[in-house]
């Protein structure tokens, strides 16, 4: 498949995008039918829940009313799609702002956290990946091992209270959650990154206030992750270590350096990019359970916020916003692939 | 939170796609039995204390018979909760609840994603497209998330989380599976017999059935530390299992009402992580031991088309 | 990190002594204050110096905008309170009204209507004057609106004789009307302004108003602060209005935003400014050796209790004896410690310090045997309940969660099987309000500070009510529906607190409610801050807070 990809023009290229954008289509009908078929199936009264103490017969039939959810079940989901189709995800119940405005303030929270968190486990889950593989079989491998090992079983939502509770409680060495300190004036919102913002405001002390905010949460996020990259790249190094056009170079007497970054992490390239993919999820689901405790105002802390209180339009909302983004970065990794493969070029 | 994705099937996977490279198995290293025997160890400790768990508690883990909050102490070693309860004996006792569901979990999910996976690789066509989107659709939400609204829809319950994460975890198990019914059928071997026509049947089903169990088990063994993570998690979010029954998820949660009371997340904390990683050190060694690669062998080989399209 | 969804909860008060409606002829009452922690100073403007820097609040929000109209939520009323004017108003922790946008008032002797007198000095933040088109405008729009905070001006009617002068009638003698007319959704907003952008008070106001965005970015008040920055579920941030009409005493920028309670017990101890909301009574005792905060905790005005089906068809509570075992059963004292210092029992559904409250003297008392006994005479055995309760909310850093499983632990000591049935808010309100629970787990945070809005509890209380939740029929009692009638229109307060005292003694003979406690409510504040104090009405009431 990948090699037909390449040996033939573009068309294939524009036939594989369409096929997959077909099937994103298809996956946005499913998940919102899901999301919609389940929390039409609970018990839960939208209206009695945003009424308070004292909902009167009328605030209920208004309410009913403005959201729509009178209508027969079949209508409300046709009406959804419809408006979806235009962009509008409709009015969130609890925060009564539309969905999208809640979205685009909730996204970039939730982006900067990621970048973070791939950013530094990239780096570290790459360089312990290869020095793994490189001694391997050594008390630096099986350290790593055992490390990585424990870093993908420890329960995200506990480490982040033990972290707040050490680095915070404790230790005040950095800020107890939140994104920026609340004296510090937010930077001019360009990118809704708080740190890059700051940057292109040129103010370093705001860029440092919103670097020490992400530190925590990012640390634990990239716990995780670290160790996913790590052993992928770890077994990924492994596989190349012994391939001829390895031991050629190393015949012609290259330096080690330059062994391992122009012809061991090449080759392992693809692997560490398919991992990326996997780690961007892991990233996202992390983020519900980091984010509730940090008090991130992202998405995860959206979602859970949203799910519990069966905001209908925000679950929906959300979800799609999350397989967006999955389909989207699955996609980018296949043509990632395609582009980096070694082997499919030298075929 | 897919450990296993990541620690076995995508890389499978794209080894038969990529096919060829000079794939590298890791040899059998002395030291891979120390974390084997540590990850027996303390599993077997906690099948012990879950199966004798009210034995072993020094108290009711449900009686409010003590003053509330009390750091640990010799009476005490784990302090109490805000209702007075013995700590130490709610983590031993909810081990009886926490591990078998996590076992539950990966058995339901395995046997679903199993027997889809071997339809969808078998029958192949459009039972498969839609097995596979199927899958697709659901491992789009990350499973926090659709547990969380199935649970908060269906109510809170240890039924509906169980529920909830075999729905979301399933896809996992048939993708591996699918992937390796299908390059089974591609092997020589089966090639083979397929020209003979009915007798392709049974040779399908003699070569699926090995080359399926070991690999599902591995796969089974190191999922079930995320299927105890998940499930934790859940109850962290209170979506899981409901008190009063002790919950080592639901127990960090109530920690973290009372922060200044570092004993009352910290301890079950501890236990979860030190199951989980008994798990995965086991799962870990399983790996070598059982690895389904060189059993697959050579039927692997070859790019597949159809295994790619299952991975959109 | 649990925001709950749960009801409307307005924050501890700290008063003492019986309330009055003044400009209706009752006697101003007892203000014997026990609320003045570390010697800061009660009275609005007593805050000292002109304050400098940013006052930061941590609060658990419960966040539905800060459009007067459409919010009800102890989050928003803050919020509120401190950019918008309202006719009366309540000074920090009280609940006596003062004069607000209006200058004078006057009630007619039924307790049906009262006649305003605008202050002449009132102007909004753009500096046009308030005037009573603006309170009609106002007034009319939350009505209209049909939103959580319609309620307060049910039957109501509003017009403006002149541009200075507002006469607001009620269909029936409403002695708590005063009072309401104090609470933020009875804010007075800028008509004009409003006008502008979308802003709607016509009878179809719920579909035609579209102010709720507007209002979410910039405030349209007359009060000492306006909104700078507001982010949803985040924080706000309100500084200053430069044209404030009345004296100013406040901090020139204010922050709140959404924290954890744990949090907050680590951010209170760190800032300079900071004041912390929602931290338990035992979260606070660790703070009290520290210098540099102040320290009170009280019992709050919030009232939990345990509530029973009375239709036998749904529920063994239907049954007379069961309900007085139970009521037997209950460990208040054990409640109490779960709270922590500061909690008290709850003698009755409204809370000790409002008027009307009953004394410890009336309070249940614990008594296993006697309730074992009254099962037996009964003859009930096996009895097995469903206990929900919402398994998401943590009031006053209380879980339900942990009282229903606390309630288990009483009810199964005299026999009576409980199963538990946590749910989130939203689901277990849903069967909560239908009255399909057989037992649940509740509370209510008053909406005004006034013993009327207890009336809920009455049997045969219209629409959905705690009355109606549990199938309390009007038939069951009649003689108490007739009571609470007559206690909430009477217009003598004296009277009425011990009409309604009355009133709860014949809800705690037989009725399906079981208040347990009033959890106790700490606010933490740096010590340099004057009138840290916790208000009933309007949680913090942010304008009051300056610096020594």
């Amino acid at each position: 498949m990948r090699a037909r990809r390449q040996s033939r023009s573009h068309r294939p290229l524009v036939r594989f995008l369409l096929r997959r954008l077909g099937a994103l289509v298809l996956l946005l009908i499913g998940i919102t039918l899901i999301s919609f078929l389940l929390t039409q199936a609970v018990p839960g009264d939208a209206a009695i829940a945003n009424l308070g103490q004292h909902p009167t017969e009328e605030s209920i039939r208004a309410f009913n009313e403005k959201y729509g959810l009178d209508d027969p079940l079949p209508v409300q989901y046709v009406t959804y799609l419809g408006n979806l189709v235009q962009g509008d995800l409709g009015v969130s119940q609890q925060t009564h702002q539309p969905v999208v405005d809640d979205l685009s303030v909730s996204i970039p929270a939730t982006a900067e956290l990621a970048i973070f968190a791939i950013v530094f486990s990239t780096i570290f889950g790459v360089a312990f990946g290869v020095l793994a593989a490189l001694r391997r079989d050594t008390a630096v491998d099986h350290g790593l091992r055992v490390f990585t090992l424990a870093g993908i079983s420890v329960p995200m939502f506990w480490l982040g209270l033990l972290g707040l509770y050490l680095f915070f409680f404790k230790w005040g060495l950095l800020p107890g959650g939140g994104r920026l300190d609340p004296t510090t004036t937010p930077p001019t919102d360009v990118t809704g990154l708080n740190t890059v913002d700051a940057l292109l405001d040129g103010n370093f002390a705001t860029f440092w206030d919103a670097f020490k905010h992400l530190i925590l949460p990012g640390a634990v996020l990239v716990l995780y992750s670290v160790s996913l990259i790590s052993r992928y790249t770890r077994s990924a190094v492994l596989e190349v270590l012994h391939a001829d056009y390895v031991r050629a170079a190393r015949a012609k007497g290259l330096s080690e350096y330059t062994v391992v970054t122009r012809y061991i992490l090449r080759a392992a390239l693809p692997s560490i990019v398919t991992v990326m993919g996997l780690v961007f999820a892991n990233v996202l689901a992390g983020a519900v359970l980091v984010e509730n405790i940090f008090n991130w105002p992202g998405i995860g802390q959206y979602a859970y916020r949203s799910a519990v209180s069966l905001d209908l339009p925000a679950i929906m909302g959300v979800s799609i916003f999350i397989a967006l983004v999955y389909v989207i970065v699955n996609l980018i990794v296949d043509l990632l692939y395609a582009v980096i493969d070694p082997r499919v070029r030298l075929s | 939170m897919s450990t296993t994705e990541a620690v076995l099937p995508p890389s499978r996977m794209r080894r038969f796609k990529r096919g060829g490279g000079a794939a590298a198995k890791p040899a059998r290293a002395w030291w891979r039995a120390p974390t084997m025997l540590v990850g027996l160890t303390i599993a077997a400790i906690w099948v012990i204390v879950a199966i004798f768990g009210p034995l072993l508690a020094p108290h009711d883990p449900l009686a409010q018979e003590f003053a509330i909050t009390q750091a640990p102490s010799g009476a005490h070693p784990f302090g109490t909760d805000e209702l007075g309860r013995d700590i130490l004996s709610r983590v031993i006792v909810a081990a009886r609840n926490s591990l078998p569901l996590a076992v539950l979990l990966v058995v339901c999910a395995g046997g679903l994603g199993t027997a889809l996976g071997v339809i969808a690789g078998y029958v192949g066509g459009w039972v498969d497209g839609v097995i596979m989107r199927l899958a697709d659709l659901f491992s789009a939400f990350p499973a926090i998330v659709l547990a969380m609204v199935v649970t908060a829809s269906l109510g809170p319950s240890t039924r509906n989380a169980v529920l909830a994460l075999v729905t979301v975890t399933w896809p996992i198990y048939a993708r591996v599976v699918r992937s390796l019914v299908l390059s089974i059928g591609q092997s020589e071997y089966v090639q083979a017999f397929r020209l003979h026509g009915a007798s392709a049947r049974r040779a399908m089903w003699k070569e699926i059935l090995p080359n399926v169990v070991g690999p599902i088990t591995v796969l089974a063994t190191i999922y079930l530390a995320d299927a105890l993570l998940l499930l934790a998690g859940l109850s962290f979010l209170g979506l899981g299992t409901q008190p009063p029954t002790p919950e080592w998820g639901s127990m960090i949660s109530v920690g973290t009402q009372y922060f200044q009371n570092w004993w009352m997340a910290t301890f079950p904390g501890l236990a979860i992580f030190s199951a989980a990683l008994a798990f995965n050190f086991i799962g870990d060694g399983l790996r070598d031991v059982f690895d389904p690669q060189s059993q697959v062998g050579s039927g692997a080989r070859g790019s597949d088309p159809a295994a790619e399209e299952g991975d959109a | 990190m649990r925001s709950t969804t749960f009801g409307k909860a307005v924050g501890a008060a700290a008063i003492a002594g019986a309330l009055a409606v003044a400009g209706c002829g009752g006697g101003n009452g007892d203000s014997g204050s026990n609320n003045a922690s570390a010697g800061t100073s009660t009275a609005a403007s007593g805050g000292g110096g002109a304050a400098t820097g940013t006052l930061v609040v941590d609060q658990s929000f419960v966040d539905r905008g800060v459009d007067p109209a459409r919010q009800f939520t102890p989050t928003n009323n803050m919020l509120v309170h401190a950019m918008y004017d309202t006719l009366v108003r309540f000074e920090p922790g009280r609940t006596d009204p003062v004069a607000g946008l209006a200058e004078s008032w006057r009630g007619t002797d039924d307790a049906t209507s009262y006649t305003f007198t605008l202050d002449p000095d009132a102007v909004f933040s753009d500096g046009t004057p308030v005037t009573s088109r603006d309170v009609v405008f106002s007034l009319d729009r939350l009505v209209n609106i049909k939103g959580p905070g319609s309620f307060l001006l049910e039957g109501v009617t509003i017009r403006a004789p002149d541009e200075r002068t507002v006469v607001v009638t009620s269909a029936r003698p409403n002695p708590a009307l005063l009072r309401i007319l104090a609470t933020p959704p009875t804010s007075i907003v800028n008509s004009r302004v409003l006008d502008a952008n979308g802003g709607s008070a016509a009878r179809d106001a719920d579909k035609s108003d579209r102010a709720e965005a507007f209002l979410q970015k910039t405030s349209a008040g007359s009060g000492p602060y306006t909104l700078t920055q507001g982010q949803q579920n985040q924080q706000y941030t309100l500084e200053q209005n430069a044209r404030y009409w009345g004296e100013f005493s406040g901090f020139p920028k204010v922050v709140v935003r959404n924290m954890a309670a744990p949090t907050q017990l680590l951010n209170v101890q760190r800032g300079a400014n900071e004041i912390a909301l929602d931290l338990s009574a035992q979260q606070a005792q660790t703070l009290e050796n520290n210098d540099a905060l102040q320290v009170t905790t009280d019992a709050s005005v919030n009232v939990f209790d345990v509530e029973a089906n009375m239709n036998e068809e749904i529920s063994p509570t239907g049954n007379e004896a069961v309900r007085r075992a139970i009521r037997l059963a209950l460990d208040y004292e054990g409640y109490k410690r779960l709270s922590g210092v500061g909690a008290v029992q709850a003698p009755g559904v409204i809370p000790s310090q409002f008027l009307g409250a009953l004394t410890e003297a009336d309070a249940v008392r614990t008594d296993v045997e006697a309730a074992r006994a009254e099962l037996e005479r009964a003859g009930v055995r096996d009895l097995k309940v469903e206990l929900a309760f919402p398994s998401d909310a943590t009031p006053n850093g209380v879980s339900f969660s942990s009282v229903a499983q606390k309630v288990k632990s009483d009810l199964e000591a005299i026999g009576i099987d409980v199963e538990l049935k946590g749910t989130p808010a939203v689901t277990f309100l849903a069967d909560y309000a239908a009255g399909r629970n057989q037992m649940s787990v509740s509370y209510w945070g008053p909406d005004y500070p006034d013993p009327n809005d207890y009336l809920v509890y009455a049997p045969g209380a219209p629409g959905t009510s705690r009355a109606s939740n549990n199938r309390y029929t009007r038939e069951m009692n009649p003689e108490l529906a007739a009571l609470g009638a007559r206690a909430g229109s009477t217009l003598d307060d004296a009277e009425r607190g011990t009409l309604f005292q009355e009133f709860q003694r014949g809800l705690n003979e037989d009725s399906p409610f079981f208040p347990l406690f009033q959890p106790a409510q700490a606010i933490v504040g740096s010590s340099t801050l004057s009138n840290v104090v916790l208000d009933p009405t309007y949680t913090l009431n942010i304008p009051a807070v300056g610096s020594n």
